[in-house]
């Protein structure tokens, strides 16, 4: 998501201080504690940022950084050694700080520099040497002896403040010396908790003054009432109490129960952040064992509460982390620190015996299975395993399908930690303003258009004729001048040729630079698809029918500008996909309940296609027959071909709902959808198969700027078709096999003109034969907006540049002839 | 009468969103910014803020450090921001051990125009909960 522009000038700014200061501190390393601190505080910020804006590699990268710096801390590595892999951290926090600010892109951490920072974390590694953690040191108050005074005062009253007597003159003279919150305190109604909270700030003073701990007695009092009122205070995210925990905390402080008071603590942090759903999960995790415990009513029964970890590692799968043993959370994450990555794998048990021994075959070979989940309700039962493996996904595939070629043991297979994706090599990148590529792209578009016009001019006919005619000449002339003329002739002829050379290289240099620049100009198309699955979500949810969104292809590229002119269209059809070709719930007979939308790009040379399908109903054609019919977009009774119904559904305001839905409705039809296609440079077309589902095919150039179209002429004027949309090229005399034939001329309203050559062209109708006067050459044309006038001719598509600077029009296919 | 909101966060950036999620609720009004302990103490001080939010790691004096001394001396509530306090770590639990009265996250996640509906929305409730004022409508 982008960032908002203000807090992308102060994440730039800061993250790149603390870059540098990583930097320096780095390439003249110090084991001084101050300079460690500087280090990690680096590092803690720049984890921080990238939570806050949301890059989670930068973070991950950060984090890891951050621990390594953690164990210096406690002097249990030395900077000098890990400086190495943490200026590797370093730089590629860099490179993802440039990719997020340039592109709005977060970077995979790459796994070396994880790799590399992980073995500094490795105990038994770090040098036993290190001297230990300087302890911070309190700063004394000893120079208020008025302070010291008070705290024996205090620590005089403990015994009468644990029975519950108040002080009112330790109240004053605490609120006298500035300690207001010991004051509020030592005026608090008396009981456990109050007793609690004072021991500690007692203990804390004594700290501060530099003096030793003072003994103060165990207090004496029935803690059970409290935990009665926890155990009774419900704890759901609108009225939780965290306060209730903490003062059942403090008073098995007061009472000397450590453990408990830790188990406590740990509930009222829990309880205090219970919108966050780890604390949510991890309550509801141990809502049993607390609800048993407080029942009690003793603390002895919360001790074994509070040792239990309740922080769950980030990089495990929520569901697994609750259900592994702690020896087993330890190998995940040691194999995850070790590179490997983490699988779910769904398969079905209780099957066959060799079934099941192909499938412990399989696993054995894979690698560690961690733990597993039975699937709840499942028939057969089918388990979830969380799989360590050091081979990568596609490796297991491939292992998987020998062992299991008919999937009958294992139904899916996903890796299930994000943390250890497998991640694409960094290249470096800095950021450009967007005014500035387009600049160039702008800049790269004229020059093209300079360089046509000079191969053109070189090229030009008349070069070779006024060439013959100065031979000539010399043959006439004979003597002295036609020895200069042949000297001036053969100077001219070597020009042409290192110009032609000149050219040659030219042109190659135009063609790598037009590749160049076309990346600049596109974008992952997945970029497209981030709408779509809330677009099918909310459809869905609407109609009441279970959806699921398929998407595939999301890093094949496309151009920018086709980005903004395709988002509502696909938009629209995925809408109108689980509108109107999902068929209502209960209705789809023998298929799965949940209906499967599926939208997913791929490449093909020069074109990107985007098909979008459901597997609902398909496209009734009687239906779609009988509105024609009524619409009086058809005669009754004419004969359709299954391309002609579809193309029907393609004009202007045809929709064979009889209920405008509020969904696709508001008469905006697929024709919409259509003619954004075409202005974007593509065509549509559609497949379809009664019971099966329907398909939308979108077939669009990767470039929106430069097309390759055959050039053709009419009344002496060139023209262009798109050469994605010829099927061939027939000479005037061949015959078109009975498809349906139109003059270009009289499409145009030009005069008529001999046939000098046909042009088959394909069209979501049927083919059309395109006779023309003169079919010239294939050519790479560069697009102009068309203008807005000629926009409205439904057989014209766009206006192109030749070389030569003469403008060109496009024409569409679809809009021509009937 | 909105109550007096100190931020203490050696992060510009952080102090800025922070100081974006209090504007977004009437009950709050940000008196002051401090980037380390020690100036937040003497910001403490001179301020005397209802609500004080507060980072753990910080130059100068750590968050922990001020705590220790804010513990006998006040004044108001402290609301601990950090992301070096995991749930149920030692961190978190030593902080409401010196009586702030919850620790919350850091905001995290894209931040974009609804981020201060998002992610602040349980830094605001952490805040309304600690200063005893019902939860906004």
């Amino acid at each position: 998501m982008p960032l908002e522009e203000s807090l992308r000038a102060e994440f730039a700014a800061e993250t790149e201080e603390h870059l540098d200061a990583i930097e320096a501190g780095l390439n003249a390393p110090s084991e001084a504690r101050s300079a460690i601190d500087a280090l990690f505080r680096a590092f803690h910020s720049l984890k921080g940022m990238s939570d806050a804006v949301g890059a989670a590699g930068m973070k991950a990268l950060a984090h890891r950084a951050e621990d390594a710096l953690g164990l210096a801390r406690q002097g249990k590595l030395s900077v000098a050694r890990a400086a190495p892999a943490l200026l590797q951290a370093g730089d590629a926090l860099r490179l993802a700080r440039q990719a997020l600010l340039a592109r709005d892109e977060d970077l995979a951490p790459p796994p070396a520099v994880l790799a590399a920072l992980s073995a500094l974390l490795e105990p038994g590694q770090a040098p036993a040497e290190a001297p230990p953690p300087p302890q911070a040191a309190p700063v004394p108050d000893a120079l208020d002896p008025l302070l010291a005074t008070l705290l024996s005062m205090l620590v005089e009253a403990a015994p009468g403040l644990a029975a519950g007597r108040s002080e009112p003159e330790l109240v004053a003279a605490c609120a006298e010396m500035g300690l207001h919150r010991l004051s509020a305190q030592l005026d608090a109604p008396p009981g456990l908790p109050r007793t609690g909270r004072l021991w500690r700030m007692i203990a804390l003073l004594a700290e501060q003054l530099g003096e030793p701990m003072p003994a103060l007695p165990r207090a004496m009092g029935d803690v059970a009432p409290l935990l009665a009122a926890l155990a009774a205070a419900p704890h759901d995210a609108a009225t939780h109490d965290a306060a209730l925990a903490g003062d059942a905390a403090d008073a098995a402080h007061a009472l000397g129960e450590t453990e408990a008071e830790l188990a406590l603590r740990r509930l009222q942090d829990l309880r205090a952040r219970l919108p966050d759903a780890d604390a949510a999960s991890a309550l509801a995790r141990h809502e049993p064992a607390w609800a048993l415990a407080l029942r009690d009513g003793s603390l002895a029964a919360l001790r074994g509460l509070g040792l239990d970890s309740l922080a769950t590692d980030a990089r495990l799968p929520a569901d697994f982390a609750a259900a592994l043993s702690p020896s087993a959370t330890r190998r995940a994450l040691a194999a995850l620190a070790a590179g490997q990555m983490l699988y779910r794998v769904r398969a079905i048990t209780g099957g066959a015996p060799e079934d099941e021994a192909a499938l412990e075959f399989w696993l054995r070979g894979a690698g560690e299975v961690l733990g597993s989940i039975l699937v709840p309700g499942s028939k057969p039962p089918q388990l979830d395993l969380l799989l360590a493996s050091a081979t990568a996904e596609e490796g297991l595939r491939a292992a998987l399908a020998l062992a299991d070629p008919d999937k009958r043991n294992v139904l899916s297979l996903v890796p299930a930690a994000a943390a250890a994706a497998p991640m694409a090599p960094v290249v470096p990148s800095l950021r450009v303003r967007q005014d500035v590529v387009d600049n160039i792209i702008t800049l790269a578009a004229e020059m093209r258009a300079a360089a046509a016009a000079l191969s053109e001019a070189l090229r030009d006919p008349s070069m070779a004729a006024a060439m013959a005619a100065i031979s000539a000449m010399e043959h006439r002339l004979g003597g002295s001048a036609a020895r200069q003329l042949a000297a001036a002739t053969g100077q001219i002829n070597a020009l042409r040729n290192r110009m032609s050379g000149a050219d040659s290289r030219l042109g190659l240099s135009m063609r790598q630079l037009d590749e160049a620049v076309l990346e600049l100009r596109v974008v992952p198309v997945g970029t497209l698809f981030q709408r779509l699955p809330r677009a099918v979500r909310s459809v869905a949810d609407g109609a009441g029918k279970p959806v699921r969104l398929e998407l595939a292809g999301e890093d094949v590229r496309i151009d920018r500008s086709l980005i903004e002119l395709l988002a509502d269209p696909l938009l629209h059809l995925v809408r109108n996909a689980v509108d109107h070709g999902i068929e209502p719930a209960g209705g789809r007979g023998a298929k799965p309940a949940e209906a499967v939308v599926r939208v997913a790009a791929e490449r093909l040379p020069g074109q990107v296609q985007i098909i979008v399908s459901d597997d609902g109903g398909g496209i009734d054609a009687t239906r779609v027959r009988r509105v024609a019919e009524a619409r009086g977009l058809i005669a009754p009774g004419t004969m359709l071909s299954e391309a002609a119904t579809h193309a029907l559904l393609l004009r202007a305001g045809f929709s064979t709902r009889t209920e405008i839905t509020d969904v696709s409705g508001r008469g905006v039809g697929l024709d919409v959808v259509h003619d954004a296609v075409r202005r974007a440079g593509g065509h549509m077309s559609i497949a379809s198969q009664m019971g099966q589902g329907t398909a939308f095919t979108l077939t669009l150039p990767t470039s929106a700027a430069i097309q390759p179209v055959l050039l053709v002429e009419a009344g002496g004027h060139p023209y262009a078709v798109p050469a994605g949309r010829v099927v061939s090229v027939l000479g005037a005399e061949e015959d078109a096999g009975g498809l349906p034939m139109l003059a270009l001329e009289a499409a145009l309203g030009l005069p008529w003109a001999p046939c000098g050559g046909v042009v088959v062209l394909e069209r979501p109708a049927g083919p059309l034969a395109l006779r023309v006067a003169r079919v010239t050459r294939r050519t790479d044309l560069l697009l102009r907006p068309l203008h807005p006038g000629l926009a409205a001719r439904p057989g014209l598509a766009a206006v192109g540049m030749l070389g030569s600077g003469e403008p060109v029009l496009v024409l569409e296919p679809d809009g021509l002839g009937g | 009468m909105a109550a007096g909101v100190l931020i203490i966060d050696d992060s510009p950036t952080m102090r800025r969103i922070l100081r974006e999620i209090i504007a977004e609720d009437d009950a709050f009004a940000v008196l002051g910014e401090a980037a380390d302990g020690e100036a937040g103490l003497a910001a403490m001080a001179r301020l005397q803020p209802t609500l004080t939010l507060l980072d753990i790691e910080m130059p100068v004096m750590d968050g922990l450090a001020l705590l220790r001394r804010w513990a006998l001396r006040g004044p108001g509530q402290v609301l601990v921001v950090s992301s070096s306090a995991p749930l149920g770590g030692d961190v978190a639990l030593e902080a409401m051990r010196l009586g702030a009265t919850a620790v919350v996250a850091k905001p995290s996640g894209a931040l974009s125009l609804d981020m201060a509906q998002q992610r602040g929305a349980d830094l605001l409730r952490a805040a309304r909960i600690a200063l005893g004022l019902p939860h906004a409508a």
